[in-house]
């Protein structure tokens, strides 16, 4: 049964859709999010229709196929490039607000789930009356399929429910084939906002996981897990073939927001235990990727690599914070993702867990010495000229999201067990 | 309170890493940065030397220092162990750093980015003493992989370089893969004995060795013994950290990296894997097997290490292979249960090599400023050393080392094994000398080769008494029975005779470059493919970038494009 407060977060997927949806009217190129934000409105309208009607078993299949649809639109119109490098001079409030979320994640009471499910609206509220994009709209749609099939899996009965719950944490985690949305995040958008998704969206994932009943989890572990080992080869394969530097760093990020599933997947204490760590690493890391990421001036498409390089030399302290971030990326030891991956290590039940952990751990120094090789090292590109240096309180602010990973990769046991989410 | 005296020894390079870290990236300008941070190895080397005093006049101890986390019984404490064996790596890690970081004072003067440099330095050394006195094998592991992230970030120092970033990305990746081997190692020992402390570790293992079952990998029924599996995956980690064949290719190719780097990691970093192997001795005693499998690996990549670098132009890659081989031998010594010696070795190799290096920066750095430098080029004049003479000498050597040590020291090598590596270091040494006498062409390179011949012997038989001895000092109590891990002597002889037909070619191949050279006639075509092979460093680098480094890249683009 839904609590009141997860009633009225269900209202506002639909106030922001309609939101979208008057803002789109007068946007004169983009057809295909016109039919994607009208699915969207139908969903929701679905949607908040089985949640009065009391979670009527026929409504929540049409939310589910709208759901569906929606995914597989979403997932069918690729990616779209968007010009970045928008002047954006509310980055230093966005890394504060982003330390605030990791504050509120520390501080937060036990129905954890409610609050962030409220929070991730008022997030997607805000991100969409910024700018109108047909790749915005997807970042909008996926999570919001994401969060419909949780709360659609909360009021079903019986098998469905699980079901269901598993689709919304592959949203929003996310996990292929629901990932097109966590690409533009590191492309496109409010860097605020941004930050935010990056950071909670994967949390919400876990917790809604781990707070299913265990039975439940048994039932889904097993795909959950093979959804997760997939998603993380994918990934990791994708953030090596890329020539872009975002794209890069999406994929790295995504490969590892795959190790929570796989984490939680294998069932048992240290598996979900190194989830939640990676969780909270991936907040910080992804966060604070994301940020970075805007930080980099681009006059046109992108950045590709190739017009990168001597960023060391142009902007050392920029291209130590792009070192120091990608390390917690690549499971670096002392960092909270080493913790985490020795944990669901520690936790694999099956040898496909087990190949894909080491996928991750050599794929992702690999894509780490590509990366730096290609946009650290050498004589400045073209691109990187432009690129001015981070002010010693940005550098400082940054600092602080890698000293939070420190203390999730030194004192992971403390974090855990204070936070009331490790299982022993 | 003096057990908390080694806490002490990384904190000081750590505090002095830290400190540079952050003043590099303000943009300063150079500063005492030299001062700084080797003023702070010098108070690491003083409280090493305090901390080595304590262990041998109080006994060793361990100390338990926070709890990393528990997961159901296990619980997982970071700790230190302060014993002999820690004690002697402490003084040799920041006595050999110390020297670094005075000679890179003036050395990489004239180098950007001298703050961030003498971070890394002290930041490695830092990580280094750490791992020494790891008393938890996760806690070791941990530090094990932090130190090969740095070793990267070290070796990729030149920022305005691509080379250095794809030797150091070299070195990532291999170590990364010797990371994933250890890791299932230790994995395997936690879940088989419920701990993760070294010294419970130990106990454990000897007392109720275990095996697991391999139904989770779809074998039913089929078991393996804990203790050979986990030893086994744990010398792989070992193996890419100390440059055994075939995860040696990283090592040859670090030369862009300065040379108090090169100095650093020849002389201490690499030598990490005969530390662990040490430190995990009692386990390895347990695992007769995996003993014969490091003696394997050592032997193979003391020959072709020191057989490749006979053949190298360039000098700082015949460096990186002469230290291949150094490495080979200490595995060797590992494998037969000399695991003193091994120790033993490594320290006389760190100080050998870190003098070579350091002594010869001068040249060292007009090679890296000209990466392909001749050595022949250094020497001149023709070769004056019959060719007799050198297969006298370097097939003679190991049979009067064998006497000499079966008869006038009344040592028996079956109980005494480490007298077999000595013969080998002997022989194929003194084999590499003179033949590298013999190519170069030096002046009076017969009195040189007899000199080197003779101080061989000095050292070998110096080597024998100073071994045994040195294996009373760090093993008081022993590891355990050497005749556990006796060698097959077939396989010793397989061994011998490889060396044999190895140093035969070397010198026939040598004597047929000179004589062709002063003759004018062609060499014939064998010797020359073999030439190019060995030169080539048996393409074991290109075997990697076609069967691992394409194929992935192109299932990467595959992926990339139609998914």
């Amino acid at each position: 049964m839904l609590t009141l407060i997860e009633r009225l977060t269900a209202v506002l997927p639909l106030v922001l859709i309609a939101l979208a949806f008057v803002q789109l009217r007068d946007d004169d190129a983009l057809a295909t999010g016109r039919v994607i934000q009208t699915l969207l409105a139908a969903a929701g309208a679905a949607l908040f229709a089985a949640l009065v009607a009391g979670a009527d078993a026929a409504l929540t299949q049409l939310a589910v196929a709208c759901g569906a649809l929606l995914a597989a639109l979403s997932f069918a119109m690729g990616p779209s490039p968007v010009p970045s490098g928008i002047a954006e001079p509310a980055r230093p409030r966005a890394m504060l607000v982003l330390l605030g979320v990791v504050a509120l994640l520390a501080l937060a009471p036990a129905d954890l789930p409610s609050g962030l499910l409220w929070v991730s609206w008022l997030v997607l509220a805000a991100w969409a009356t910024h700018r109108r994009h047909r790749a915005e709209l997807r970042t909008l749609a996926v999570p919001a399929i994401g969060a419909a099939s949780v709360i659609a899996g909360a009021t079903a009965d019986g098998l469905v429910g699980p079901w269901l719950m598993l689709i919304g944490a592959a949203a929003t985690l996310p996990l292929v084939p629901f990932h097109g949305w966590y690409l533009s995040l590191f492309a496109e958008g409010r860097t605020s906002h941004r930050a935010f998704v990056a950071a909670l969206l994967p949390m919400m994932a876990l917790i809604l996981l781990l707070d299913l009943p265990a039975a439940a989890r048994d039932a889904i572990g097993p795909v959950l897990a093979t959804w997760g080992a997939a998603s993380l080869g994918y990934a990791a394969l994708r953030a090596f073939g890329q020539s872009e530097l975002r794209r890069v760093l999406a994929f790295a990020a995504m490969a590892s927001a795959a190790l929570v599933a796989l984490g939680v997947g294998n069932a048992g204490a240290a598996a979900a235990g190194g989830a939640a760590l990676q969780a909270l690493s991936l907040a910080v890391g992804s966060g604070g990727m994301v940020l970075l990421c805007a930080r980099l001036a681009s006059p046109s498409f992108g950045l590709p690599l190739r017009g990168l390089g001597g960023l060391a030399e142009v902007a050392p302290r920029l291209a130590f914070a792009l070192v120091l971030l990608t390390l917690t990326l690549m499971q670096t030891p002392a960092l909270g993702g080493f913790a985490a991956w020795w944990l669901v290590l520690m936790g694999s039940e099956n040898a496909v867990s087990v190949a894909a952990l080491a996928l991750l751990l050599l794929l992702g120094a690999s894509v780490v010495a590509r990366l730096l090789r290609e946009v650290v090292y050498g004589p400045p590109g073209s691109l990187t000229a432009r690129q001015q240096d981070l002010a010693p309180r940005e550098l400082a602010l940054l600092g602080v999201l890698v000293g939070v990973d420190l203390v999730l990769g030194l004192a992971p046991g403390m974090v855990l067990g204070g936070a009331g989410l490790f299982p022993n | 309170m003096y057990d908390l005296l080694p806490l002490f020894v990384p904190f000081a390079p750590l505090a002095a890493a830290l400190f540079l870290a952050q003043s590099a990236l303000r943009r300063r300008t150079r500063g005492p940065a030299a001062a700084v941070a080797s003023g702070a190895m010098l108070v690491a080397l003083v409280l090493a030397l305090f901390s080595l005093l304590l262990a041998v006049a109080a006994g060793p101890w361990t100390l338990s220092t926070w709890t990393w986390l528990t997961l159901g019984s296990i619980e997982v404490r970071f700790g230190l162990v302060m014993d002999h064996l820690t004690g002697v790596m402490l003084v040799l890690v920041s006595s050999v750093s110390l020297i670094v970081h005075l000679y890179a004072r003036r050395y990489m003067q004239d180098e950007g980015g001298y703050r961030r440099f003498y971070a890394l330095l002290s930041g490695t050394t830092a990580v280094t003493l750490a791992m020494v006195m790891a008393a938890d094998l996760i806690q070791l592991f941990l530090l094990w992989q932090l130190m090969g992230v740095l070793l990267y970030l070290l070796l990729g120092f030149d920022l305005s370089s691509r080379r250095a970033a794809d030797s150091a990305a070299w070195s990532l990746l291999i170590n990364r893969a010797g990371d994933l081997a250890f890791a299932l190692g230790v994995l395997l020992l936690v879940q088989a004995y419920g701990t993760s402390d070294i010294a419970s570790l130990f106990e454990r293992a000897a007392a109720d060795p275990q095996h697991f079952a391999l139904s989770w990998l779809g074998l039913p029924g089929a078991r393996l013994d804990a203790n050979a599996t986990a030893t086994l995956l744990i010398f792989v980690g070992a193996m890419a950290r100390s440059a055994q064949f075939p995860l040696h290719v990283w090592l040859p190719n670090t030369m862009d990296a300065p040379t108090p780097v090169s100095a650093l990691m020849h002389a201490g970093l690499v030598n990490a894997g005969g530390f662990l192997l040490n430190r995990l001795a009692p386990l390895y005693m347990e695992a007769p097997t995996t003993l014969h499998v490091v003696f394997v690996v050592g032997t193979v990549t003391a020959l072709i290490g020191s057989t490749i670098m006979l053949t190298q132009t360039d000098v700082k890659r015949a460096l990186g292979y002469s230290t291949v081989g150094q490495m080979g031998y200490m595995m060797m010594e590992v494998g037969l249960g000399a695991f003193a010696l091994a120790i033993f070795h490594l320290a006389a190799h760190g100080i050998f090599k870190a003098t070579l290096f350091l002594s010869a920066g001068g040249v060292v750095n007009a090679t890296r400023r000209n990466p392909n430098t001749e050595p022949e080029t250094v020497s001149g004049g023709p070769p004056r050393l019959p060719l007799w003479v050198g297969l006298a000498t370097t097939l003679g050597v190991p049979l009067l080392i064998l006497v000499g040590v079966h008869e006038m020291l009344g040592i028996s090598l079956p109980e005494h094994q480490g007298a077999i590596v000595l013969l080998f270091f002997g022989w194929v040494t003194a084999s590499q000398a003179a033949l590298s006498v013999y190519r170069a062409g030096a002046r009076n390179s017969v009195n040189a080769t007899l000199l080197m011949l003779a101080t061989l012997f000095v050292v070998v038989f110096g080597y024998m008494w100073g071994g045994h001895a040195f294996e009373a000092f760090l093993y008081p109590e022993g590891v355990g029975g050497l005749a556990r891990v006796a060698i097959d002597w077939t396989l010793f002889y397989i061994a011998i005779a490889l060396a044999a037909a190895l140093i035969l070619l070397g010198w026939l191949t040598a004597f047929r470059r000179v004589e062709g050279a002063g003759s004018g006639r062609p060499t014939a075509r064998g010797y020359d493919q073999a030439y190019v092979w060995v030169h080539g460093g048996l393409f074991v680098e290109g075997l990697y970038r076609r069967l691992i480094l394409r194929p992935a890249v192109a299932l990467a683009g595959l992926v990339d494009r139609y998914l």
